[in-house]
């Protein structure tokens, strides 16, 4: 529920993001630079979150299927595909033994020409359900992300637009969160494949120094010595 | 709310007969417990020209059982070489879902369809472990139900036409969501008839 995991959607990319930290006993922060993207294929990419082993484990189950499908039959996945094998794989394991506590954010950019939407984002919950949209999150970020993913989005939205509007989630999670997302990577899929971009750091928060007023007490203001 | 889990997801869905026509509509929200995630979620399927099947309850549910009634449907549409009748689909959803009656998937479904030949209408529905209904000129299903139930008794009127159709369940479907917490966020109405198919999207109460 503390890892922030955030999907922004635009004009031919989808933007992934992560926070970097691992933290254990809710209070202690032990690893900064945790990677939570596992690659599925060229141009598709998912993010995990939730119960640590869950996660990797369901998350390499899905992306070396995924690739062993490309070897067999020589095509890759488009990420609607990976999507919605990871949302059935998902679902099979929730009735079964072995059920994974992990939310993913699976997005990715169709070399199919055919697909009208070439840039594709989805979001899976550890249940199984997914849903395509413009901005996904999970997490407690999620509260921040789609609120201001509601403001900032719109059609068409360029690169630079979707830095701001991930650099305005990640101020506001650094301002609200007691996780502190000390810092957020950030990776890029569009035509030419998975690029990461620079990492993005909660903006430092400026507090006025208390007032000397404060330090006076009305006994202070009792002249007892004359 | 708490601890439900057919309203875990929220969504609601609504079918009316008329006379030759039949109606069928559904919110799209999708949100866990208080917190919208999307509002692109609708929760009607098509499985044949004249055949629709509305699924509400625990949104993972809905698409796996969705899925899985596609494959078995794909499957007898290839053995049979022909199309699915409204019976047969409503027959093959509830022994799909009593199937699972001792672990069941959480979705109340509707069936909806028409014989394009006779103009015969169908609406059933079933709850989550395939109980039958009879052939009935309206049902819901979802949180908002009991609401839309109200409604769509007061709006209903033997024989209507499609336009007729069309508007009673609308009013409804939005009024009836507006009541709802879990529900909302635009509607989808499908209204069938014998020679074509109206989708249409309703922009109700955004929130």
């Amino acid at each position: 529920m503390v890892e922030s995991v955030i999907g922004i959607r635009g004009k031919d990319f989808v933007l992934l993001a992560q926070d970097a930290n691992t933290t254990k006993y809710g209070i202690l922060n032990m690893k900064f630079d945790t990677n939570r993207l596992f690659k599925l294929s060229e141009h598709c990419a998912m993010l995990a979150a939730g119960e640590p082993g869950d996660v990797v484990q369901f998350a390499e189950y899905v992306g070396k299927n995924i690739q062993l499908y490309k070897m067999i039959n020589g095509i890759e996945l488009s990420p609607y595909a990976c999507a919605n094998f990871t949302r059935h794989e998902m679902a099979t394991s929730l009735r079964s033994r072995n059920s994974f506590l992990a939310n993913l954010v699976v997005g990715g950019y169709s070399t199919n020409e055919r697909d009208q939407n070439r840039a594709q984002l989805y979001s899976i919950d550890y249940l199984g359900a997914m849903v395509s949209a413009n901005v996904v999150a999970h997490g407690f970020c999620q509260f921040f992300a789609l609120g201001i993913g509601d403001r900032l989005w719109k059609e068409d939205l360029t690169v630079d637009e979707a830095l701001f509007m991930l650099q305005t989630i990640v101020n506001e999670l650094g301002k609200r969160m007691a996780a502190y997302p000390h810092c957020v990577f950030v990776r890029i899929i569009d035509a030419q494949g998975i690029r990461v971009l620079d990492n993005m750091y909660p903006e430092k928060i400026h507090v006025a120094k208390p007032s000397e007023g404060e330090l006076q007490t009305s006994a202070d203001m009792m002249d007892i010595h004359s | 709310m708490g601890d439900d889990i057919l309203s875990y997801n929220g969504g609601v869905a609504l079918a009316m007969k008329g006379k030759e026509c039949v109606a069928i509509a559904c919110d799209k929200r999708y949100g866990v417990q208080n917190r919208t995630i999307a509002t692109n979620f609708t929760k009607i399927f098509q499985y044949s020209d004249h055949c629709f099947v509305a699924f509400c309850g625990l949104a993972t549910d809905v698409q796996t059982v969705s899925e899985r009634l596609k494959f078995r449907t794909n499957l007898y549409e290839l053995r049979e070489q022909r199309k699915l009748k409204p019976v047969v689909l409503y027959n093959m959803l509830t022994n799909l879902l009593y199937e699972r009656r001792f672990g069941p998937y959480f979705v109340f479904a509707l069936v909806v369809g028409l014989d394009p030949k006779t103009g015969e209408t169908y609406v059933y529905d079933s709850d989550n472990i395939g109980a039958v209904s009879d052939n009935v000129n309206l049902a819901t299903v979802g949180t908002a139900s009991e609401y839309i139930f109200g409604l769509g008794e007061l709006f209903f009127k033997p024989n209507m036409n499609s336009d007729e159709l069309f508007e009673a369940t609308s009013q409804a479907l939005l009024n009836g969501v507006d009541r709802d917490s879990a529900s909302g966020w635009g509607a989808v109405v499908y209204v069938i008839e014998k020679d074509k198919v109206t989708v249409r999207e309703l922009k109700g109460r955004q929130d």
